[in-house]
């Protein structure tokens, strides 16, 4: 039995000064921060900051509180409204990332590797590029992650040393992360079935209280996540009438097939084929899985748990498992289960392959669209040509007399984003943003309209091709069209008249 | 009590000089050979005696007591024998009121003697224990310079003649003798008139505020409900989860218990009220023979109200030992426990003093975890409180959701409120004192019907620690809806009645105990019923909104209050439910924890046990709703 040998050696304390226990997430957040910087500076800006960053501007300066009622994610939303940044909310996810880092290093420390060793483990985590996306350019997933991680380790604790204090604090753990997302419900459940496994192996419980105490352990590991994702249900029907409409409603799109923007969705078989791909592609977990197999066979119940899980999750269309999530949930299950006592051949054959993946790293070939970008823009230096026109036009608008500007958050979200102000905007929610639509000369003096608007976007369809009357085409330039009302004068530079319409 | 005989000195009545009563040489008989001269004893008790007496250090009568080989009047006797004095019975013969006037009556109980009469400078004294300098002092310092001639008489003697002749001083005392040092202390007084005058002013301007603006007063009066209710919720997630991380930790280990040299335990006073509880007398004889500590430093005190006949028969059927003592409590409103227990305090001579219920089972190691606990405390420490639970935990509903409570309390938020170093309201048993500073704290409050939770306020506010022990007393759950709503509601109007005494100087409660014991103590105990009380108002809207999906109350919920209100009733219930599912796991009641999901349900009851104190509070404040035991149909085992 993993747990029961692994016991013994989990006293021994890490020796690490209890200064660094606080400086230490800061300084491995440094460099995520760098990173964040240098994206930032290349204008690039991810498309779950944008969403963010344009609702909590909604938010504070259109007053829709009413509207935004329990907004899923509601913590991310509510740390953005505080600091409506892209850059700011790439800061605070490199602060999750260096406490994730942090954890793992602490873990890592406490075994007996040698310090290039653990350096190297640690390195080739932290340098895996989905990894470092995760942790600069999407708060939600690394929030997330960070509490995974703990959460994880608090389960650990408690499969391990049967302290029912860390089976408890896990249970919450994971309920918080609910609030950052929706994975954290997977979690919970995955988590609260694998407690069947740990009273049975680690034989703390007479047999005839097993079945009792399993359940109950169960029940309060599961409990916060499933009780939460289940208030939300009942406030979605509260507010939209529908128990997974918040799903839809979502800042961040969560199902594929509720949703309305247009996200990949998969066939259970495909989910498979790529969760198992993002399984196989870091070296360093698979060769740690390897490891933890061959000391005990129920270790073999992790990976095909959360493979098996995550494959679920994204076939039920919950295209919120990101390819980076994904493989730095397998990252962080892998290391954090690290023995503490190896063997010298099996840390030769963990530097191998953590060396093997740090070689790989610039090569790994990238599903997301995304982080291929981010990649390119990091590597170049260069800001993409639609980053560069979007942001000209953005800090263009953004000087735009108040609620001047009739467009559609929900296409227009990178570009109020960008602008950092959604005072020019006349927005859908805004009183008299049905009548501008149909009058637009009696409110607005201009049009701003997507090339490849989402969906209920009707503003955006209304006018696609044509201006409505007393408005004529100003500026356009990749993805947009700008309508100006006759006489008022050009808001945007002359050099954002490329790409002429079709 | 034992009935008692006639010595065959005792007669005789001779007046021995003084000196020779005075603590005497090597060559006098001891107290063993004489038992065993006169064949009360055999020798083999003896030499048994005296191993434990050397194991103990406790006195050999004490030992031959307290394990049944003798009665006080054999004991009694034998000693007059020996210290050479005449025996004197205190049921045939009553003090003269001139003799004990001047005395306080706590002399009497301190130093074990009792004046009989005075006549021509000579004062007759009977005494339970060897006249020495001390006692003479005692006397010539309130009689002046006269004769002493002692008599022999048991020290129950001495305690019942006390209670009957300063029964009305005792009964004053025990009744109002908190209220008499400090009338704020004391819930003899509902409201103080500056309270009530508060309270009248703040609810005309309610009135007013009313009239003129009705939907914003509404609106802020439920804005102020949900605050409250968000910070009952945050500040007992805090305590319990400093709780839950005490779980690991033992505030006293079994090592610990192990180490401790028997001949170092102090006498523990145990003081059992018991009142129209016949039916368990025996049972609770039996379980207070269970507690492992030597018998003969155990003073027992059954607390048997006067008028109850019934029990104090079958107390007498029951046939305790000697080292339990009836106190017959005089009969006199207000008919509480805590009158009962200071009467008991005034008689109690342990070094500590804890209360049981009379049926409860504390596990046999409680007595000597809490000495360990006060040797490791400081001198601040007043007292520790061991963990109550029930033994017919799977009884009913009640008794489940009763479980669950009771589990989450004990073992998660006071371990809680302990690490936080905040004030713990205590529990109505198993407290147990240091008998000096409980003294020095004025007791229980008679008219505080949960002045256990008073009690443990009233140290912190008066800069003692109240701490908590790794032990368990197990109880009867209340499996009866009417007979758990009265003791809910009395339990509720108690926490009513504390907030009310301890706010009477909201400035000095800060100043003197600081801004956290001041706040923890608000939102534990003051919290607690308002939470209950408000709880059925926002339960009603809820329900009634979902039955019929009116707009009538949204005006009581503009979005602020309404995010406030949501994250109440969705994430505090939440929490509140899980709370109460952890609870089970460390005692391993697996079986209950979904009926952890049906609190609300209980919560409910909670509500209206809270309505039905309020009233009382109002109508009849120090009542005391008599939780009737005894009822269960489950043999007291405990649920694992």
């Amino acid at each position: 039995m993993a747990s029961l040998r692994f016991r013994n050696r989990l006293p021994r304390r890490s020796y690490l000064p209890q200064e660094l226990t606080y400086v230490l997430p800061l300084l491995f957040a440094l460099p995520l921060a760098y990173v964040s910087w240098s994206a930032y500076r290349a204008l690039f800006l991810s498309d779950v900051h944008a969403r963010l960053v344009a609702e909590a501007l909604i938010f504070r300066q259109h007053g829709r509180f009413q509207s935004v009622h329990f907004i899923f994610p509601s913590l991310p939303l509510f740390i953005t409204t505080l600091t409506p940044d892209p850059l700011m909310l790439s800061f605070y996810a490199s602060l999750a990332g260096g406490v994730t880092f942090w954890m793992i290093w602490r873990h890592l420390h406490r075994t007996n590797c040698s310090l290039l060793l653990k350096i190297t483990l640690l390195f080739a985590f932290a340098t895996t590029l989905p990894i470092v996306f995760l942790f600069t350019q999407s708060i939600t997933d690394a929030i997330a992650l960070m509490l995974f991680t703990l959460a994880w380790r608090a389960f650990l604790r408690f499969f391990i040393q049967h302290i029912t204090w860390a089976g408890f604090a896990s249970g919450l753990l994971l309920g918080l992360a609910f609030f950052f997302n929706l994975n954290a419900v997977l979690w919970g459940i995955m988590f609260g079935f694998s407690v069947f496994g740990v009273v049975h192996f680690s034989r703390q419980v007479p047999q005839n209280q097993e079945r009792g105490a399993s359940y109950a352990m169960a029940m309060i590991i599961a409990f916060p996540a499933v009780y939460i994702f289940l208030s939300w249900c009942y406030v979605s029907w509260l507010s939209y009438g529908h128990p997974l409409q918040f799903l839809d409603a979502a800042i961040i799109p969560a199902h594929g097939y509720l949703s309305s923007h247009n996200d990949a969705v998969y066939t259970f078989p495909d989910a498979l084929r790529i969760t198992l791909d993002d399984f196989f592609r870091q070296s360093l977990t698979l060769s740690t899985f390897i490891l933890l197999v061959l000391s005990s066979t129920i270790w073999l119940a992790v990976p095909l748990a959360a493979i098996l899980g995550i494959a679920l999750f994204r076939g039920f269309g919950l295209v919120v498992y990101t390819e980076a999530m994904a493989i730095g949930t397998f990252a962080v299950l892998a290391l954090m289960a690290l023995p503490i006592i190896l063997k010298k051949h099996w840390r030769a054959f963990l530097l191998s392959t953590a060396i093997i993946q740090i070689a790989l790293a610039p090569f790994l070939p990238i599903r997301t669209a995304e982080i291929n970008e981010w990649r390119h823009v990091l590597t170049s230096g260069v800001a993409q040509q639609n980053d560069f026109f979007d942001q000209l036009a953005a800090s263009r608008m953004a000087n735009a007399p108040a609620s001047r500007i009739l467009a559609d958050n929900r296409s227009a979200y990178r570009l109020i984003a960008r602008a950092g102000t959604s005072r020019p905007f006349l927005l859908p929610g805004d009183a008299t943003y049905t009548e501008a639509m149909i009058s637009p000369h009696l409110f607005v003096d201009y049009i701003l309209v997507a090339i490849r608007p989402s969906p209920l976007d009707n503003l955006s369809r209304l006018y696609a091709t044509q201006p409505p009357t007393d408005f004529v085409l100003s500026s356009y330039w990749p993805g947009w069209r700008l309508y100006r009302r006759v006489g008022v004068p050009p808001i945007l530079p002359d050099e954002l008249l490329i790409n002429p319409p079709e | 009590m034992a009935p008692s005989t006639p010595c065959a000195s005792s007669s005789q009545e001779t007046i021995t000089p003084l000196p020779s009563a005075l603590p005497s040489d090597e060559t006098e008989p001891r107290l063993g050979e004489l038992l065993v001269a006169e064949g009360i004893i055999s020798e083999e008790t003896l030499q048994y005696a005296l191993d434990v007496q050397q194991r103990t250090g406790a006195r050999l009568g004490q030992i031959l007591l307290a394990r049944g080989f003798i009665t006080h009047k054999q004991l009694f006797c034998a000693l007059a024998k020996l210290w050479g004095l005449p025996f004197v019975d205190l049921t045939q013969r009553s003090p003269e009121p001139d003799a004990i006037r001047a005395f306080d009556p706590y002399t009497f109980i301190e130093y074990h003697f009792l004046p009989l009469s005075i006549q021509n400078g000579v004062v007759e004294v009977a005494t339970s224990e060897r006249p020495n300098p001390q006692t003479i002092a005692q006397i010539k310092n309130i009689l002046g310079d006269v004769d002493i001639r002692f008599f022999v008489t048991s020290d129950w003697d001495i305690d019942r003649a006390v209670l009957t002749n300063f029964r009305e001083v005792i009964l004053d005392t025990a009744t109002y003798g908190l209220y008499y040092r400090d009338p704020d202390e004391s819930a003899y007084t509902v409201l103080t008139p500056i309270q009530f005058f508060s309270a009248i002013i703040a609810i005309l301007i309610l009135i007013t505020v009313f009239f003129f603006w009705p939907i914003p007063t509404l609106t802020f009066l439920n804005l102020i409900i949900n605050i409250g209710f968000l910070g009952s919720i945050v500040f007992k997630f805090i305590v319990a989860l400093a709780g839950a991380k005490y779980e690991t930790a033992e505030p006293v280990t079994k090592e610990e218990v192990d180490a401790l040299d028997e001949e170092s335990l102090p006498v523990y006073t145990i003081l059992v009220p018991v009142y129209q509880e016949a039916n368990i007398v025996d049972k609770l004889m039996e379980n207070l023979l269970t507690l492992d500590y030597p018998p003969e430093k155990l003073e027992i005190l059954l607390l048997l109200e006067e008028n109850d006949t019934e029990t104090i028969q079958a107390a007498r059927q029951a046939n305790p030992p000697d080292t339990v003592s009836f106190v017959i409590i005089p009969d006199s409103p207000p008919k509480t426990k805590p009158k009962a227990c200071n009467v008991g305090l005034f008689l109690a001579s342990g070094e500590y003093l804890v209360i049981f219920d009379a049926e409860d089972r504390p596990e046999p190691d409680q007595l000597k975890k809490a000495i360990v606990a006060f040797r490791k405390g400081d001198e601040s420490l007043a007292c520790v409180q061991a963990a109550l639970n029930y033994f017919n935990a799977y009884e009913n509903f009640l008794t489940k959701m009763f479980t669950l409570e009771y589990s989450y309390w004990f073992d998660y938020m006071l371990p809680g409120l302990d690490r936080l170093q905040l004030p713990i309201p205590l529990g109505g048993t198993s407290n147990h004192f240091r008998t000096n500073i409980l003294r020095q704290l004025g007791g229980w409050d008679p008219f505080n019907v949960t002045e256990d939770a008073d009690l443990g306020i009233r140290a912190a506010t008066n800069g003692y620690t109240v701490g908590i022990i790794n032990a368990t007393t197990y109880e009867e759950a209340n499996n009866e809806l009417y007979n758990w709503i009265r003791q809910r509601s009395r339990w509720v109007k108690g926490y009513m009645q504390t907030t009310l005494v301890h706010l009477r100087h909201p400035v000095r409660l800060i100043k003197k105990s600081g801004w956290r014991t001041s706040m923890g103590f608000l939102f534990l105990v003051g919290g607690t019923p308002l939470t209950f009380l408000s709880s059925l108002l926002l339960w009603f809207v809820f329900l009634f909104w979902i039955v019929f999906r009116t707009k009538l109350f949204d005006f009581l919920f503009p979005t602020g209050i309404l995010y406030v209100s949501m994250i109440n009733f969705l994430i505090g219930n939440g929490l509140m439910i899980y709370l109460n599912m952890l609870a089970v796991v460390k005692r391993r009641y697996y079986r209950l924890l979904p009926y952890a999901l049906l609190n609300p349900i209980y919560w409910i009851l909670h509500a209206i046990a809270a309505y039905k104190a309020l009233w009382q509070l109002i109508t009849r404040p120090s009542y005391w709703e008599k939780t009737t035991h005894g009822i269960s149909q489950v043999s007291e085992q405990t649920p694992t």
